[in-house]
């Protein structure tokens, strides 16, 4: 089950991690949490992917990075959605939802007339 | 992208360690994790194992993000960067808005002087530095003979066929080819007839040009001859102007001068016509290489050949070759090879301005440098303020530099329009028909922007960055502590001595202007030796073949029309028209007594065949002897002008001696001896050159094989519109295609005026300039100095100084320096006027009016820039100034 969930992830985890900091500042381990409950654990990232995306987003600009304080008192790095990644969230959620909607009407169409 | 809050890029400096960063945010994710798996009730160990697994390979992960770290570093310094020079110049640009006095005068200073310099170093640049652009253009020589009179070097032209026999036998050289020089002439084409420049070269000049024609085709040297009907190309300005760039023109006949001829092409505007640059020609006339040009010839030497070894075989050849010479002289005449451009008479003039333009922007420099300093202190506060506040020295430095570079780049703009303005003066200004043409050849193009902008980015860096020092230098803690003052003698002393610099430097400038003009001044009311008043000359020209005759008819007709003509007061003819062309022989004179060899020539001397009543006509008194009489053509009898008489014998006492050229003897041995019968005045017919003073009159013929193929007439008018009256008689009395030429002696002479006029107007602009930033500078440092001394001169004024005595403390102050800077200047311009010697036509370059007026005129210039300062300095309250404090 993990294996085939990492490839459906690879192209959407950028989408996933925009959404999960777009409701203020979050740590790399917040996200995965976030993304593990959301999907009621169905997706599975593998964790070592997840930094270098989170990296690749500040690094476009599309999520900011500062140090700062956990809950538990440690030293982490939070993310924040800027402007430009909070842009780019919604093109690519409507894109998402679009192809997703389209695979799922191509699933539930009756079958093809013989 | 949001900008970050920029205090957010100090982050960086003690957190710069990416890898570290990288591990301690996994390291995070690992703790929480396993704390995570620890709470689902999993033992350390397995919490671990659990932890390594899901993040899969950590070492790649970890790799690609501290690569990344890297890049998003990068491009933050590269953003920090720009931020900053654009904080620096935004600050700039309010810094420079808030003192919009001072910014104006700095700008106007570089617009001037950077300008100024713009514009003449454009023109050197096209004029002096660059060459001809033709193939090879560095090989490209000019051959020319020249031979020294009376200290004078004098070019002349080759023997006839030069070109040809080079062509034919040097080893040193590529090309050769005969280029002409230009004149004006008609060209028609049935009853249409409009005046041409034309240029004479032989066929290989377009090939030597590199050129190829627009249209038609080059005709070829076997194609040419000088007898019989001609070819000639259109340049094409003149083909678009005239013919509206029509091909149907190639091949069309005309008639040049009374020579008919056959359009053969059209050449590109972008060809040089070799007449050094001087005429912008129309047509291009071509002759046959041995054709009887008095040109010289282009020469492209062989690559790695050196001119002088050119020279030497090019002149064993010319030696050998046994051609038919145009001035026939048994002196020796060197071949030389100069470069093209060396043959600019604009050339020294040239160098002049560009060596005045250069001390006009060191004044502005100074100026500017001024400027700076003195806004310097008072920003001095401003500046410790921000030091206070943690600006360190190296970013105040790079502040004021920024200040500085920013003024630079908005002086240079202004400089570069005001430097293209200058050469759409100078243009519209330079004298007609003289070498100045070469201007127009002179771009406003990018090249000119360039130069605007290399000279302003320098000097702008260049003072801005000793500024900066300067002020960053200085205790800026100390300029906190009130009354600091000590330390203000030193910037004072500094600026103190740019002032007498700049007072120097332009006291250098006034003399060199004023020296020019007493010059010109004085060549303006030279004597001429006769009465110019109203005298006109008329030249025809006759056409070839016409019956001597028919054309002693057509002279004398006219000559007795406009002796009779109202306004006249008299009509002759006569050989030469004072001032005009005409035949100068070099000549050595012997007497029976006394034999010279032909080596022994110094000078030359006009020739006039003039009738009996041309001295009175001229106004001319006889000094001694007799005028001609009906026998003195068949006796040989000749008048000689005073300095003529003086190289016949040195007591100048020579009615009834005889005499005669041993230079002409040396040709012909039975050259006759000629029987002074009068002396009369020495004539000047050049106001610029005194290379030929003398003058031999001959009784004039008018009939008979001896009468030349033009005739000339001096008119004397009266009354307001007798030049027009002239033209309406002349004009329908000229014989033949070309239509006579009607000149003003006096205008004519006058002419010779121009380039000094010229180039006298330049300088004293230039000079006016540099005295006006002199005074500026002048201004700013004791008005400055009056600030600074308010306190002072409250305590003096409170101790019982009078206002009289405080103004002269002021005045004195300021006329010290001007008289520091006078002084250093004139020795200045003592030494500099050495190299313009030949510039000022005979005024001594130590003439005391010049360096006299010179001395005064700053010095008032001085006083009157210390009349504010010193009115401020006496206005001063010693109550308030003594309490400011």
């Amino acid at each position: 089950m993990a294996d085939s969930n990492v490839e459906v992830l690879r192209g959407t985890l950028d989408l996933l991690i925009l959404k999960a900091v777009s409701w203020g500042p979050t740590h790399g381990y917040a996200v995965a949490r976030w993304i593990e409950q959301a999907t009621n654990d169905v997706l599975q990232i593998e964790e070592g992917s997840l930094y270098p995306a989170l990296h690749r987003l500040e690094t476009r600009g599309w999520i900011d990075a500062s140090w700062g304080t956990s809950e538990n008192n440690r030293r982490a790095k939070f993310y924040t959605l800027t402007p430009k990644g909070r842009a780019q969230l919604r093109v690519e959620a409507a894109t998402w939802t679009r192809f997703a909607g389209a695979v799922f009407a191509a699933l539930e169409a009756p079958p093809r007339p013989a | 992208m949001t900008k970050p809050p920029a205090w957010r890029r100090y982050l960086r400096f003690w957190r710069s360690n990416i890898a570290e960063d990288v591990d301690d945010e996994l390291r995070f994710h690992v703790e929480m994790r396993v704390q995570e798996y620890l709470a689902r009730g999993m033992s350390e160990y397995e919490a671990r194992r659990a932890v390594t697994a899901r993040l899969g390979d950590v070492d790649a992960a970890r790799a690609e993000c501290v690569e990344l770290g890297k890049v998003r570093e990068t491009h933050a310094r590269n953003a920090d960067l720009l931020d900053g020079v654009r904080a620096d110049v935004r600050y700039a640009l309010r810094s420079l808005g808030r003192a919009p006095g001072w910014t104006a005068v700095a700008l106007l200073t570089i617009a001037l002087g950077v300008g100024a310099t713009t514009t003449v170093f454009s023109v050197a640049d096209t004029l002096l530095v660059r060459p001809f652009p033709y193939p090879g253009a560095s090989r490209v020589y000019m051959a020319r003979r020249q031979f020294g009179v009376n200290g004078a070097t004098v070019p002349v032209g080759l023997p006839f066929g030069m070109a040809n026999e080079w062509r034919a036998h040097a080893r040193t050289i590529e090309a050769a080819t005969l280029v002409g020089s230009a004149g004006s002439s008609r060209l028609s084409a049935g009853a249409d007839t409009i005046t041409v420049q034309v240029a004479r070269v032989d066929p290989y000049f377009l090939a030597f040009a590199g050129a190829r024609p627009l249209a038609g085709r080059a005709p070829r040297a076997n194609e040419i001859h000088d007898d019989g009907p001609g070819a000639i190309l259109l340049t094409e300005d003149f083909w678009r102007r005239e013919y509206g760039a029509s091909t149907d023109v190639v091949g069309r006949t005309m008639r040049l001068g009374d020579r008919s001829v056959s359009i053969a092409g059209v050449v590109p505007a972008s060809l040089s016509i070799p007449d050094f640059r001087a005429e912008r020609a129309d047509v291009l006339e071509l002759v046959s290489p041995s054709a009887m040009i008095n040109g010289p010839v282009l020469v492209r030497l062989a690559p790695g050949v050196s001119p002088a070894r050119a020279t030497a075989e090019l002149d064993a050849i010319m030696q050998h070759a046994n051609l038919r010479d145009v001035r026939p002289v048994p002196m020796a005449m060197p071949l030389r090879l100069t470069r093209p451009q060396d043959w600019l008479a604009i050339r020294q003039p040239l160098v002049m301005l560009t060596g005045a333009v250069a001390l006009l922007l060191l004044v502005a420099c100074t100026n500017i440098a001024h400027l700076l300093l003195a806004r310097g202190a008072t920003r001095q506060r401003e500046l410790a303020v921000r030091h206070a506040l943690g600006a360190g020295r190296p970013r105040l430095l790079r502040q004021l530099v920024t200040e500085s570079l920013l003024l630079a780049v908005l002086g240079g703009a202004l400089a570069s329009f005001v430097g293209w303005a200058g050469l759409r003066l100078l243009r519209a200004l330079r004298p007609a028909g003289r070498d100045f043409v070469a201007l127009s050849y002179v771009s406003t193009d990018h090249r000119l922007l360039s130069i605007a902008a290399v000279i302003a980015i320098v000097c702008g860096l260049a003072i801005g960055l000793l500024a900066a020092l300067r002020i960053a230098h200085r205790d800026l803690g100390a300029s906190l502590r009130a009354g600091a003052s000590s330390m203000l003698v030193a910037g004072r002393r500094l600026r103190s001595s740019l002032v007498v610099a700049e007072v120097a430097l332009s006291a250098t400038l006034l003399v060199g202007a004023l020296l020019l003009i007493h010059a010109v001044f004085d060549l303006q009311r030279a004597d001429l030796g006769f009465d110019a008043r109203g005298l006109y000359g008329v030249s025809l020209s006759m056409p070839r073949g016409m019956p001597p005759a028919e054309r002693t008819a057509a002279v004398e007709g006219l000559r007795d029309r406009l002796a009779a003509a109202p306004g006249v007061s008299s009509a002759i003819q006569t050989g030469r028209v004072p001032g005009g062309p005409g035949f100068t022989a070099i000549a050595a004179y012997e007497t029976p007594e006394h034999p010279l060899s032909p080596q022994e020539a110094n000078g030359g001397t006009e020739l006039y065949d003039v009738p009996p009543e041309y001295f009175a006509m001229m106004r001319m008194p006889l000094l001694a002897g007799r005028t001609f009489d009906g026998g003195s053509r068949a006796a040989n009898e000749v008048v000689v002008s005073r300095s003529l008489a003086r190289q016949i014998s040195p007591d100048g006492n020579v009615v009834g001696r005889r005499f005669r050229n041993a230079v002409s003897r040396s040709r012909g041995p039975d050259e006759p001896w000629q029987t002074v019968i009068g002396i009369v005045p020495d004539v000047i017919t050049s106001l610029t050159s005194h290379d030929v003073d003398a003058q031999l009159y001959r009784p004039l013929v008018t009939t008979g094989p001896g009468s030349g193929g033009n005739a000339s007439l001096l008119v004397r008018l009266s009354g307001p519109d007798a030049v027009t009256r002239l033209r309406q008689l002349v004009a329908p009395a000229s014989p033949g295609n070309t239509p006579a030429e009607i000149v003003n002696v006096r205008d004519r002479i006058e002419a010779s005026l121009a380039e000094p006029l010229f180039v006298m107007r330049i300088l004293a602009a230039f000079a006016a300039l540099g005295v006006a930033l002199a005074a500026i500078g002048l201004f700013g440092v004791i008005s400055y100095s009056v600030g600074q001394r308010t306190r002072e001169i409250g305590v003096r004024m409170t101790l019982g100084a009078t206002r009289a005595s405080i103004a002269r403390l002021v005045i004195g102050d300021g006329i010290r320096l001007a008289l520091a800077g006078v002084v250093i200047g004139l020795l200045g311009a003592g030494a500099a006027t050495r190299l313009v010697q030949n510039l000022l036509y005979g005024v001594s370059r130590f003439d005391p009016f010049s360096f006299g007026l010179g001395s005064v005129v700053l010095l008032a210039v001085a006083f009157v820039a210390c009349v504010v300062p010193t009115l401020r300095a006496t206005g001063v309250d010693p109550v308030v100034a003594v309490r400011a404090e």
